[in-house]
């Protein structure tokens, strides 16, 4: 036992980009390509919210840390009709309005691709100066802007650059990279360099939480859904340390680890095994999040006359340590995967992710106290037609422990209750799988109210058209049993005795000898 | 572990030593509680079976009074006595006693695998636990590698495939072979007298008459003088030493039941029986006792669908609810239109070919499951 690797914090911010469900979600691109005079893109304008609006959503403030799960299953169904006490800082995070999060991504390009307009750039510039954890110097870069609005203008006409609007106004644009390289088209380089952003902001608000030296950060793990490269090599990479320059985590390596919405449970398995055997004492797990899925449901929240929830760009970094012996420890033996032979029915997904592994362990469905697979909230995906996605999941689990017997059939409504979570996070698909809990899950283990909780990732690998399965890992973390505590770990009194049992016999030996 | 902790650890093993060359005896000695209110040959029974018991080595402390099992309990809990024996236990279901005798014939050891208690309500699946149970039993008294074999009685033979599905799973058994000219794993009467295997598996009535049979054949029936009585509780929840004897017992089997659960205190059985279910488990016990145990009364054959032809399919339909979902699949296959059910990462979804997606959701929109 012990020598586990623990959960030693996490982060999570938002940053609020109407403008950007407009330009650059896929539904929205799509639409104007296939059908640029519909009523959705006429509607869609009014359906926006404000800034303001968006922190006082309550699952924007779970996010962050201000509310907790419980406070949002209190409240009732719907949310996005309601306002919330909401506040920009969050103990986990924080919520960035579009005008400091477009600095940002120019404060994160090294390849001056981003220029923005003066007056927004200075403007912008002296709010990113005030910011406690970017700062002067960081801010710095934003002066240098001379660009005018038709320059601007000019760029994205004449030169295929991207804009970057705020408020409706144009303010920038971002470059193309290369004239013939589609990956490092304007829009590319625009979801390339929103995804670093947001990574970066995360990193930077996990260093924060959890007061660590940046430079003791040894390894960094990107594990978002996009792809940085060109053309003769895609998804070359490599996020993760271009972020970790960003955050100042000098004595930092890393590499991109990929698997669709299970991105995040590999990559922290991959942290976790790392600190585990040695290699690394310190590893950051983290992801920014993606374009292309904002607005994703828009067509159903417009034509269900509510507001466009999916208006925020997620990010969220975890940081995994040796053990110190107090944070929860992630129990690496016990991991469930799925595998090329497990199948794709709710059963055998379940099974091979949540049993197989309780099974090995010797522990009872009910011996975890609280399971987050993917924390969708539901405020988005029911009124698109894709129920509350959590639920769905806690439904399956509670199934299965009726036919093995460990739940009786009518105890599965306490059981999904009990050993469930409300869902908050936004529908990046990598953002909310199992993820959004671990800042909570340490926090109650650390107040003793629960003991053990299961991270579950789940991934749909047909979506990239190379095989037709599902894919998904799981692990356990479970509060610090004081195990790992010390160096000598590992000694026991048998070995004890044995070692006195020789001494003995070298005492008895040599007065024989005499 | 900090310094101070080793430092402790050495110093207490010099007390030990100590301790072991002032009385001559150097093992740890563990405390065997007797709570055996209502024997039939009377308390001085029980106070010579504890001076057997000191003769041998050992430690056996009588608990007396009405309330015998709660002080026994409370004892054990409190770690006054580590290991206890007694009658009449209430073990819960799924704890079955593996009994210990002497056979007859060249007067060898046999492990009886079980004597009281109920391992499973199935009598199939308590077999095959009683095997499980029969072998942590005789590993944790010190018997490394114990043969099995299974009594000639009532579902052997289902238990005998059950047990090899086990050992295939990677489950190791050392079964034994019948000393009767055609072998086998299933055990004649002749096997029982002789010793063949190590453990003997049977359901725990049979182990109750063969231990009773065993035990008193010498004195005439009345008094059980032979070998260590019925043996430990052995269960996967449980842990504790808790050995039976009967209101029949003699002096001798009880000090043999003492010995018994020092024997097995002193091996660990709790973690071996860790150790044991853990690898049953991983070789597939619970699939094998499902798969075993006798169907129940009512459970009704649904009309299969034939799949329809098997297409590529890149189309999803989310929002249906998780334990209807096998069932949309159907009821899309009786349309003939080729589908999959999957769970993704956005929850359950059917899956069809992009040219069929329109027409399946009609059907399960007619059909209400969305």
């Amino acid at each position: 036992m012990g020598g586990y690797a623990v959960l030693k914090g996490s982060s999570y911010t938002l940053a609020i980009t109407p403008d950007m469900v407009l330009r650059s979600g896929t539904t929205q691109t799509t639409e104007k390509a296939v059908n640029p005079e519909s009523e959705y893109l006429k509607e869609l304008p009014k359906h926006l919210r404000s800034y303001e609006d968006a922190v006082s959503y309550l699952p924007n403030q779970v996010y962050i840390g201000n509310k907790t799960p419980e406070d949002l299953a209190a409240e009732e169904f719907p949310w996005y009709d309601k306002k919330t006490e909401g506040k920009r800082e969050g103990k986990y995070g924080e919520i960035m309005p579009q005008d400091e999060f477009i600095g940002l991504i120019q404060i994160c390009d090294v390849f001056d691709l981003v220029k923005l307009e003066k007056a927004f750039a200075k403007e912008t510039g002296k709010k990113l100066a005030a910011h406690g954890l970017i700062g002067v110097e960081r801010a710095a870069i934003l002066d240098k802007n001379e660009d005018t609005q038709e320059e601007i203008a000019k760029l994205v006409k004449e030169e295929h650059a991207e804009p970057l609007y705020h408020d409706g106004k144009l303010v920038g644009a971002v470059k193309r990279a290369h004239d013939i390289d589609v990956n490092l088209s304007a829009h590319v380089m625009l979801e390339n360099l929103v995804t670093k952003a947001s990574s970066v902001l995360s990193l930077l608000h996990l260093v924060k939480t959890t007061g660590i030296d940046p430079s003791e950060i040894e390894y960094v793990i990107d594990c978002c859904e996009e792809a940085c490269g060109d053309m003769n090599q895609r998804g070359g990479g490599n996020f993760a340390k271009a972020a970790a320059e960003v955050a100042g985590l000098v004595n930092a390596t890393g590499s991109d680890a990929r698997g669709f919405c299970a991105g995040p449970a590999h990559a922290l398995l991959n942290a976790a095994s790392l600190v585990k055997a040695g290699t690394f004492k310190a590893v950051a797990v983290t992801a920014g999040g993606c374009t292309a899925k904002l607005g994703m449901n828009g067509k159903d929240h417009v034509k269900k006359d509510m507001p466009i929830l999916e208006d925020a760009i997620a990010g969220f970094s975890v940081l995994i340590t040796a053990d110190d012996g107090v944070s929860p420890q992630i129990r690496t033996d016990i991991v469930g995967k799925h595998t090329v032979g497990t199948g794709s029915s709710p059963q055998a997904v379940i099974g091979s992710l949540v049993t197989n592994p309780l099974d090995e362990a010797g522990l009872k469905l009910t011996d975890i106290d609280k399971f987050s697979p993917e924390m969708q909230n539901p405020d988005i995906t029911k009124p698109a037609g894709a129920g509350d996605v959590p639920e769905a999941n806690y439904k399956m689990i509670a199934a299965l422990g009726v036919k093995r017997g460990e739940i009786e059939r009518k105890a599965i409504p306490q059981f999904v209750k009990d050993h469930g979570l409300t869902g908050w996070a936004p529908t990046q698909g990598h953002i909310p799988s199992g993820v959004p809990y671990l800042g909570f899950a340490r926090e109650d283990m650390l107040a003793g109210k629960i003991k053990r909780a299961m991270i579950i990732g789940k991934g749909s690998l047909f979506l990239g058209r190379m095989t037709n399965l599902f894919d998904g890992v799981s692990f356990v973390i479970e509060a610090n049993d004081g195990s790992g505590a010390g160096e000598t770990a590992g000694i026991d009194e048998g070995r004890i005795k044995e070692l006195i049992g020789e001494a003995m016999r070298e005492f008895a030996g040599s007065l024989l000898s005499k | 572990m900090s310094e101070q902790k080793i430092k402790e650890m050495i110093a207490k093993t010099f007390i030990d030593i100590a301790d072991g060359i002032e009385s001559g005896d150097y093992g740890k000695k563990f405390t065997i509680g007797i709570a055996a209110d209502g024997s039939e040959h009377g308390e001085e029974n029980l106070l010579q079976a504890i001076k057997l018991a000191e003769a041998k080595g050992l430690k056996a402390v009588l608990i007396q009074g009405e309330d015998a099992h709660d002080e026994m309990e409370k004892r054990l809990e409190a770690g006054e006595i580590d290991g206890a024996v007694t009658m009449h236990y209430p073990f819960p279901i799924g704890v079955s006693t593996v009994g210990k005798v002497v056979t007859p014939a060249e007067g060898k050891t046999m492990y009886l695998a079980t004597t009281t208690g109920t391992a499973d309500t199935d009598r199939v699946c308590a077999m095959i636990k009683n095997a499980v149970y029969g072998i942590i039993a005789a590993k944790a008294d010190g018997v490394e590698n114990p043969t099995v074999g299974i009594a000639n009685i009532d579902g052997a033979r289902q238990c005998e495939k059950a047990l090899s599905k086990l050992a295939e799973g990677g489950y190791p058994i050392n079964f034994a072979q019948s000393k009767r000219a055609d072998g086998g794993i299933v055990m004649r009467g002749n096997d029982l007298l002789q010793g063949t295997p190590d453990v003997m598996v049977m359901d725990s009535l049979t182990g109750n008459l063969m231990v009773k049979i065993f035990s008193s054949y010498t004195t005439g029936g009345g008094y059980e003088a032979l070998g260590w009585g019925y043996g430990p509780g052995v269960g996967e929840d449980f842990d504790k030493t808790i050995m039976i004897i009967s209101r029949a017992s003699g002096a001798p089997l009880i000090a043999g039941a003492v010995e018994y659960a020092a024997n097995l205190l002193k091996n660990g059985m709790n973690r071996i029986a860790k150790e044991e279910f853990k690898k049953a488990k991983k070789a597939g016990l619970d699939q094998i006792l499902k798969e075993f145990s006798a169907p129940k009364a009512g459970a009704a054959d649904e009309g299969e669908v034939e799949a329809p032809p098997k297409e590529i399919v890149t189309a999803q339909i989310p929002g249906i609810e998780v334990m209807d979902l096998e069932d949309a699949v159907m009821a899309l296959w009786r349309e003939k239109i080729y589908a999959e059910s999957g769970m993704g990462c956005t929850g359950p979804i059917v899956r069809i070919s992009e040219e069929n997606k329109e027409r399946a959701i009609e059907i399960l929109t007619e059909k209400q499951y969305i």
